[in-house]
């Protein structure tokens, strides 16, 4: 066959393209700059023009002489028609091009996997030349099917194996099969995307990532998205978006920035989608679309962070810069697919606690700017239930028993949850409804005093519980609880949630926070006395992290001053990184106070001064930093 | 015998580290040391003549003359915080029952007033950031939850009045609160943005009026008052390049605080912790030789006539510096270092002051040994 000798014809006629193109444009050139010249892409609109004009007239005289079966074998010097290649060349992209180009197989691959496009995109045909029995050169068409079926059976047999292997039924296990490389540097990515122009499966695969992006029959995208995970789909974006540019193909991934990475998922979403939901004000998940817009400007707007990403969440104010944001981020281990709000809640230590524990047992965390203290104390609620040790929960809501005239408390968890009978809008209704006569099915809905209207028709009947969100916080709170307007005063809120962080006591060590995690979770941890040992302990277990208890004025003193002899401000705080630059380890961290996803940097002396003044007034002397893993 | 021995090495050791000293011209300062764990004491007075500190059992003890006296009794693991003032005449005792067991930035402390060396405590209310103004006249105390400083007359408890923040940005906002007169105050806030702006609040009139506004969000004032000026730092914030500022405004204001004189700037950011109340055109604070997001820190004296900086230590990790008593003190490491200060070591029975290399170990080695012997 002479399809070696139609590839030279190809690329031949891709250099006269050029040439002309380049001819027309320098004639223009000898033209006076008043007279109204045709550019260069004009020149090529109109190139087109003529090319599709001839084309057309073309394809319906080779529909003039289409035969019902042909059989490739019986005719003589086959090769596809030369309009027809001219057509692909002027129409496909210039990426798929130069695969194309790479080897005849590779041609046939890209023009079965319709990566190479005609005039028509959608013909199902393919037009080829032969010579027929008076020695003359004639045009017909078959059926793209039919002539891949027969080419195949003559040359480039391996390719109908990659047919096979890449259809519906068997494309999961072979995609699996495949390795998609993330190169560490640029040498290793200029040879990986030479590897990608030498692999025969590549037409495959980018006509599957074509598919998932253009296609309209949404049943067929949904089957291939469903069934290629979302990193190798981003990656085959990049791939056959970037298949002739191996640049741009680099310049995804040896981007240092955690916000490329994210979009590259090589890191997981979540370190960017809250933080940008935020900062779009946003109620609902962002689409792909908005988080690159958000993800291109964080890596180019340094300040863009500073002061927005926790609107909704309160926390320590203002935030680090995008640059040192994204340095911290690339670095940070600790699972935060959730967005807390350690503003509104009163304990420190219970922001870590929750933080540590959905690290290492993530479960699915409502993030709404209403639920997110409940959510927080719901992980420290269920850590001393699981365990019964009801007084490491000694929240409840007391009531005066109709039954007996006597008070009776109940445990409570502040927040709603319609999942959980002791969240305390809950636990009120049931209250009302075994005390007070309520309906069995009465609603509590909690709510701002200063929202809370009487006069209002949706505050007229039914249960309300007040509570005041500018002067309090989920606990130290005075909480009223209103049914059908008339305030119920014998139901009373009490307790604070006051537990032992490290022990501070032998006698309650097992319910100090630290031991009960280790028993409820299944966790272990070691304490951490040096900078080489955090850098040790971080490194070797993949999933542990480094909390302890400091001084705040020694942790941030630049923005919290000692002003007395031994004062201290305890901050628990979370060690989950640590990263070089200008030759010092900087650790990755979180302190309670801060904006979940908006880990800073921190120094070992910082670390270091905090621990050492907090252990100076622990009960126990205890040295209160750790590793935990699980 | 032995103990001489011991004594002739400690005293080689010091005249070992002195000469070092002079050969390298480094500063060493020496540490704060006492019979009894510093970590037990609230409140040294200059002269040594009286102590507060408290023990673990939660009790706030007075020490004076070998005689001591239990002020507060509480329970295990609460925490006292003792703050007094330039004026001596007060001293204001903070109380925190559940340090260990309830981690809170904004707790709010039992506030006590007390004579400066005194030992009968008047309880004034629960708050955070207490600090006295005016000849000790008058303390104020911030509550983080409804954003207000209160003004209470340390005379009479029924003077009071109080002042509610804006700052609706940051819930861990510590106003900044200066008293210049019976009639002024110039505070802290945070504005809509986030930006912190210095506002003049008129007792007469009740109303609060804008001085200064930082024209971005990263960026801290810290105010101060020194020989009738009012002393503000602008320092950047997280790594931001906006570096450190330190102007002087003379009293009254008038207006705005447009024509205020710099008298120190850095390409840098500082740590900060103005110290302002030590002597006449003298600050003090914790200066920042590194980088902006890369902390070499330590303690310096600006002149505000010369603008002179003095260096006043060499330890590159100081965190915390504060003026006790007319004392300043450093912390480095979980130790107290005196920086500054005319006590008295002699005449101190609880003091010691020796260089930190080592020192104290040794020293506590011989008094164990005394001890038994």
């Amino acid at each position: 066959m002479k399809l070696k000798t139609l590839l030279l014809f190809w690329q031949n006629l891709f250099c006269k393209i050029f040439l002309l193109l380049c001819l027309i444009g320098s004639t223009n050139k000898a033209y006076s700059q008043t007279q109204t010249s045709p550019g260069i892409i004009e020149s090529f609109e109109r190139l087109l023009e003529v090319h599709n004009d001839r084309y057309t007239k073309n394809k319906v005289a080779i529909a003039a002489n289409s035969k019902p079966t042909i059989n490739l074998t019986e005719l003589k010097n086959v090769k596809l028609d030369p309009k027809y290649v001219q057509s692909l060349v002027m129409h496909s992209d210039e990426r798929f091009l130069k695969y194309a180009q790479k080897d005849e197989c590779k041609f046939l691959s890209s023009l079965e996997n319709s990566l190479l496009k005609s005039t028509d995109p959608r013909l199902d045909y393919v037009l080829i030349q032969y010579q027929n029995k008076q020695n003359q050169q004639e045009s017909t068409s078959i059926l793209k099917d039919d002539f891949f079926e027969q080419i195949y059976k003559l040359k480039c047999i391996n390719n109908k194996e990659f047919s096979v292997i890449f259809t519906e039924l068997n494309f999961k296990k072979t995609i699996e099969g495949i390795k998609f490389s993330i190169p560490k540097n640029k040498s290793e990515c200029l040879v990986i995307h030479n590897e990608w122009l030498d692999n025969p499966y590549t037409p495959y695969l980018c006509k599957i990532q074509q598919i998932i992006k253009r296609s309209p029959l949404k049943k067929q995208v949904e089957f291939y998205r469903e069934k290629i995970p979302l990193v190798q789909r981003i990656y085959l974006d990049n791939l056959c978006n970037s298949l002739s540019n191996p640049e741009l193909f680099c310049s995804s991934y040896l981007k240092e920035d955690v916000w490329s990475k994210i979009l590259n998922s090589e890191m997981p979403e979540y370190k960017m989608s809250y933080k940008c939901q935020q900062m779009y004000n946003k109620k609902e998940t962002l689409s792909n679309l908005q988080l690159r817009n958000c993800g291109s400007k964080l890596a180019t707007d340094k300040a863009f962070c500073e002061t927005r990403g926790s609107q909704d969440y309160p926390s320590n104010f203002p935030f680090q810069n995008c640059e040192n944001l994204s340095r911290s981020l690339v670095k940070s281990k600790l699972v935060t697919n959730y967005h807390d709000c350690p503003g509104n809640i009163d304990n420190e230590g219970l922001t870590n606690i929750h933080r540590i524990i959905n690290h290492f047992s993530p479960r699915n965390i409502i993030t709404s700017p209403a639920n997110c203290a409940g959510e927080t104390n719901y992980t420290l609620a269920k850590l001393n239930l699981g365990v019964n040790f009801e007084e490491g929960w000694p929240l409840k809501v007391c009531y005066l028993s109709r039954v007996d005239n006597k008070e009776k408390c109940e445990t409570y968890i502040p927040g709603s949850r319609p999942d959980e009978p002791l969240s305390e809008d809950r636990m009120i209704a049931r209250i009302l409804y075994q005390n007070k006569g309520a309906p069995s099915k009465t609603n509590c809905k909690i709510v701002d005093k200063k929202d809370y209207n009487p006069l209002r028709s949706e505050y007229k009947s039914g249960c309300f519980i007040l509570n005041s969100a500018e002067n309090c916080s989920a606990i130290f709170c005075e909480k009223k609880v209103i049914w059908d307007t008339k305030e119920q005063a014998d139901i009373k809120f009490i307790g604070v949630p006051i537990f032992d962080y490290f022990p501070t006591t032998y006698k309650n060590e097992r319910y100090a926070f630290t031991n009960l995690i280790n028993e409820v979770h299944k966790t272990q941890d070691r304490m951490i006395r040096n900078l080489t040992d955090i850098k040790y302990f971080l490194n070797t277990h993949p999933n542990g992290i480094v909390h302890g208890v400091g001084c705040i004025e020694d942790l941030i003193p630049e923005q919290f001053q000692r002003i007395a002899i031994n004062q201290c401000r305890p901050m628990p705080f979370i060690i989950d990184g640590h990263s070089l630059k200008n030759d010092e380890t900087w650790l990755v961290g979180r302190i309670a106070i801060d904006d979940i996803h908006t880990p800073r940097t921190l120094t070992w002396p910082n670390v270091f001064n905090a621990v050492s003044a907090y252990q100076e007034l622990h009960p126990l002397n205890t040295w209160t930093l750790y590793g935990i893993r699980k | 015998m032995a103990l001489g021995n011991k004594a002739l090495i400690i005293f080689l050791m010091v005249v070992g580290i002195s000469f070092n000293q002079k050969a390298n011209s480094k500063i060493i300062l020496p540490e704060l040391l006492a019979k009894q764990a510093v970590a037990n004491i609230r409140f040294l007075s200059q002269d040594g003549k009286f102590t507060y500190y408290q023990k673990s059992s939660g009790s706030l003890l007075y020490s004076s003359n070998y005689k001591v006296f239990e002020m507060i009794k509480a329970s295990s693991g609460t925490q006292y915080t003792v703050i007094g003032s330039s004026s001596r005449k007060k001293i204001i005792v903070m109380q925190n029952e559940n340090f260990h067991t309830f981690y809170s930035l904004r707790s709010r402390e039992k506030i006590y007033l007390v004579d400066f060396g005194g030992t009968t405590l008047r309880e004034i209310g629960k708050g955070a950031n207490a600090q006295l103004h005016q000849d000790d006249t008058w303390m104020s105390y911030y509550d983080y939850y409804s954003k207000t400083i209160t003004f209470e007359s340390t005379a009479n408890s029924a003077s009071r009045f109080s002042i509610k923040l804006n700052n609706r940005i940051n819930p861990y906002f510590t106003p900044q609160v200066v008293m210049s007169d019976q009639n002024t105050i110039f505070y802290s806030d945070l504005g809509e943005n986030g930006s912190v702006g210095l506002l003049q609040y008129q007792r007469t009139t009740g109303k609060s009026e804008l001085v200064f506004k930082a024209k971005t969000p990263m960026v801290r004032a810290e105010i101060c008052l020194n020989n009738n000026q009012l002393i503000m730092s602008l320092i950047g914030l997280n790594s931001s390049k906006e570096g450190t500022s330190i102007s002087k405004i003379s009293l009254p204001i008038t207006k705005d605080i447009s024509n205020r004189e710099i008298v120190y700037t850095s390409p840098i950011n500082d740590v900060g912790q103005l110290i302002c109340n030590t002597s006449n055109n003298i600050i003090t604070f914790i200066k920042n030789y590194g980088e902006s997001d890369q902390f070499i820190t330590d303690v310096v004296e600006l002149n505000l006539l010369t603008k002179e900086v003095k260096l006043l230590s060499e330890m590159r990790t100081i965190t915390s510096v504060m003026n006790m008593d007319g004392t300043i003190l450093a912390i480095d490491k979980g130790k107290y270092f005196i920086v500054k200060g005319n006590l008295d070591f002699k005449n101190i029975d609880s003091l010691k002051s020796l260089p930190p290399a080592g020192f104290g170990e040794a020293i506590k080695k011989i008094d164990e040994e005394l001890n038994d012997e």
